[in-house]
């Protein structure tokens, strides 16, 4: 054996092992103990996979090459741990000699550390790689999914980041909006001011400042922005974080919440003025009418016919009165409640307005002139609900008159201007301030300037809604101490019936 | 040899946790640093198994720990040659590392068309069960030499007894 072995060459490097078919070790090479970490498993005699378990397995292999149906069998880089701690690497390789086996051993430490060093920072390269385009795959789909917008912009405000939401809050395309200034969405001056002023140290940020942005379309809406600055991968540059939240419909619902409750409010009030004006108005007649029932009952007998006339006479003043107030309240609560029918007729406005003006003169006496004044060639025929014009005209000439306390002229003139009839009811009394002027048509509401003059409020929003009904218009001018004038316009058309309305509102 | 020895490879991508699976298994420790493998090397540990049929039997498993697949050197196949079994490791935070599972089996399989395979979705502690079953259908049909698939945790040591008793024990009863 070691004859045939003498015949070899083998370097220095390489160290030995000779086995039989059953691998039984035959003979080894000097320093051949370095390559197994079971030294003591290396003898004469022994099993050779006790001390190179590499063996293991791989008999049948062995087996080829000594039949000749195989000539090597190799096997590289197998690490052994040494006694001190170190790692040695050796390549295995196993051949026939005779009609044994040979395993050689050769040390590739050297190469295999050099090696494991490449492998150790090739790795840990492509290890990083993998966890930074996992994270940065991670972050992109948390971004492009949230649903609030947002922004990442340069000190000087241009784009470097939007996500979808953004993009689609805004109606830009990601292309339109990177490189574009911050300024061209949020249009606050002074929240973009206030956001580029923060800095890291402080670690405040901006929180849900509701700001006025516009979309690419030019729609305004309001955007609750928080802001923040972070660091970007240069030192000392900053960049700023914007993240928004679409609150349009929020605030939408708030100003409906808001309105509803003014509306309660307003109905409140209404309701206090109501059983105000009402107790008072029905509480001063229904108290005359009683006071005469009583000095009649008691006094009757005793008096003149003409004084017990006089109380008569006051009673159904009195109670004409309150018929008239509960006429009023009756109206409006229809007009209100949509029963206020709109029935036109064909009549003569001139006509009716002259005949109204006539029967008023009869009532108020000499105090007061209701002057009617009528354009010549006026349509002798128009569509217009007498009912309702009644209404109208009763209430704006008898406040006319009510409110010139010193007396005077009214004028009623009446005009035709295109398609329309133009009324104008215009007196020389108290006027109304110029506070009172945009709740005139409210119900119960009453200039502060009527004092002592009774009045239940109801008139002009009874003669509104009856304008309303003809799809008309009126319009008020007046000055406090000169008099006051209300310009109303009718349609000469069947409005209600043109329109397609129905005949109530 | 008086014992039975067995030879089990560890195959894989690199870093999927081969060397610390065999760590956790043998010497009972783990260490979050990488340290990547080159070569090969063969740690032993004797089992004592048990069987209701055959008995008990004590057996010497050999351990590869080869080193990790990369995307310039495949797994040399001298290195599986005569391994009775192979445990597949796969890292379930890097999915490639799943999907390239087959490949190693396949390979594995082309050598020793009797070897047994378990799976070992290694890095369990790492991600959520409900991502661990959407991970776990990225398996293809496993072949019927493939045991069982199992989520490890080296950290933990989740499962890492079990994967190493089932396999041994698998090759022990049904084995060449």
């Amino acid at each position: 054996m070691s004859v045939l072995l003498n015949k070899l060459f083998i370097p220095s490097s390489v160290e030995y092992l000779a086995i039989d078919a059953q691998l039984f070790i035959l003979e080894l090479s000097a320093k051949v103990h370095q390559f197994t970490d079971c030294p003591q498993e290396l003898k004469l005699g022994q099993d050779a996979r006790l001390a190179f378990p590499e063996l293991v397995g791989i008999e049948t292999i062995l087996q080829e090459i000594l039949c000749g149906q195989r000539s090597d069998f190799e096997l590289q880089g197998i690490a052994r741990s040494t006694s001190d701690g170190r790692t040695l690497y050796l390549n295995l390789t196993c051949e026939k000699i005779g009609d044994n086996l040979i395993l050689l051993a050769e040390d590739v430490t050297e190469m295999m550390v050099l090696r494991q060093s490449l492998m150790q920072r090739a790795n840990e390269a492509e290890l990083l790689l993998s966890a930074l385009t996992a994270s940065e795959d991670y972050n992109k789909k948390i971004i492009s999914s949230m649903g609030d917008a947002l922004f990442v912009t340069t000190v000087s405000g241009s784009i470097k980041t939007a996500n979808q939401a953004a993009q689609k809050l805004f109606h830009y395309t990601e292309s339109e909006l990177i490189g574009t200034s911050i300024s061209k969405i949020i249009t606050d001056r002074d929240f973009l001011y206030r956001a580029s002023q923060q800095n890291l140290l402080s670690g405040d940020f901006l929180k849900n400042v509701e700001v006025l942005c516009r979309t690419q379309d030019s729609q305004e809406i309001i955007v609750e922005f928080s802001c923040s600055a972070i660091q970007t991968t240069t030192k000392g540059l900053l960049a700023f974080v914007y993240i928004g939240r679409d609150i349009t419909e929020r605030k939408r619902a708030e100003a409906e919440t808001n309105r509803a409750l003014a509306q309660q409010k307003e109905l409140n009030e209404l309701k206090s003025r109501f059983v105000s004006m009402t107790s008072h108005e029905f509480r001063t007649p229904l108290t005359s009418i009683l006071m005469s029932v009583d000095l009649l009952e008691n006094f009757a007998d005793q008096w003149s016919e003409t004084k017990k006339q006089t109380h008569l006479q006051r009673i159904r003043q009195c109670s004409l009165n309150m018929k008239d107030l509960l006429e009023d309240v009756l109206t409006i609560g229809r007009a209100e409640s949509g029963k206020l029918d709109f029935k036109p007729s064909l009549l003569d406005p001139a006509e009716f307005c002259c005949n109204l003006a006539e029967e008023m003169q009869l009532t108020i006496g000499q105090q007061h002139t209701i002057q009617f004044i009528c354009q010549a060639d006026l349509i002798r025929q128009a569509w217009l609900d007498e009912k309702l014009l009644r209404h109208i005209f009763t209430n704006l000439l008898s406040n006319a008159i009510k409110y010139s306390p010193q007396g005077g002229t009214v004028d009623f003139t009446l005009t035709r201007t295109g398609d329309h009839l133009q009324f104008i009811v215009r007196d020389h009394g108290i006027g109304i301030p110029p506070d009172d002027c945009q709740h005139i048509f409210d119900s119960f509401h009453r200039a502060r300037n009527v004092r002592d003059i009774a009045g239940t409020g109801l008139g002009l929003a009874i003669v509104k809604k009856a304008v309303d009904l003809h799809r008309g218009k009126i319009e008020c001018s007046s000055t406090v101490g000169l008099g006051t004038s209300f310009q109303v316009c009718l349609p000469l058309t069947k409005a209600a019936e043109s329109s397609g309305l129905p005949d109530h509102l | 040899m008086g014992i039975l020895s067995k030879k089990l490879c560890m195959v894989g991508d690199f870093g999927v946790g081969k060397t610390s699976l065999i760590r956790r298994f043998v010497e009972r420790q783990f260490s979050d640093r990488y340290l990547s493998t080159v070569g090969v090397k063969i740690s032993r540990k004797t089992m004592t198994i048990a069987d209701s049929e055959r008995g008990t039997q004590d057996l010497k498993l050999l351990i590869w720990d080869i080193e990790g697949q990369t995307k310039f050197k495949a797994i040399a196949p001298s290195y599986l040659q005569g391994a009775s079994g192979i445990l597949a490791v796969a890292d379930l935070t890097r999915q490639e590392t799943v999907e390239h599972l087959a490949d190693h089996i396949r390979n594995f399989l082309a050598i020793n068309q009797h070897g047994f395979i378990a799976v070992a979705l290694n890095k369990a502690d790492l991600i959520d069960r409900e991502e661990l079953a959407q991970i776990r259908n990225l398996l293809e049909q496993p072949s019927e030499q493939v045991i069982g698939v199992y989520q490890t945790s080296a950290k933990t040591g989740e499962s890492v007894d079990t994967i190493f008793e089932h396999l041994t024990k698998r090759i022990w009863t049904k084995g060449n």
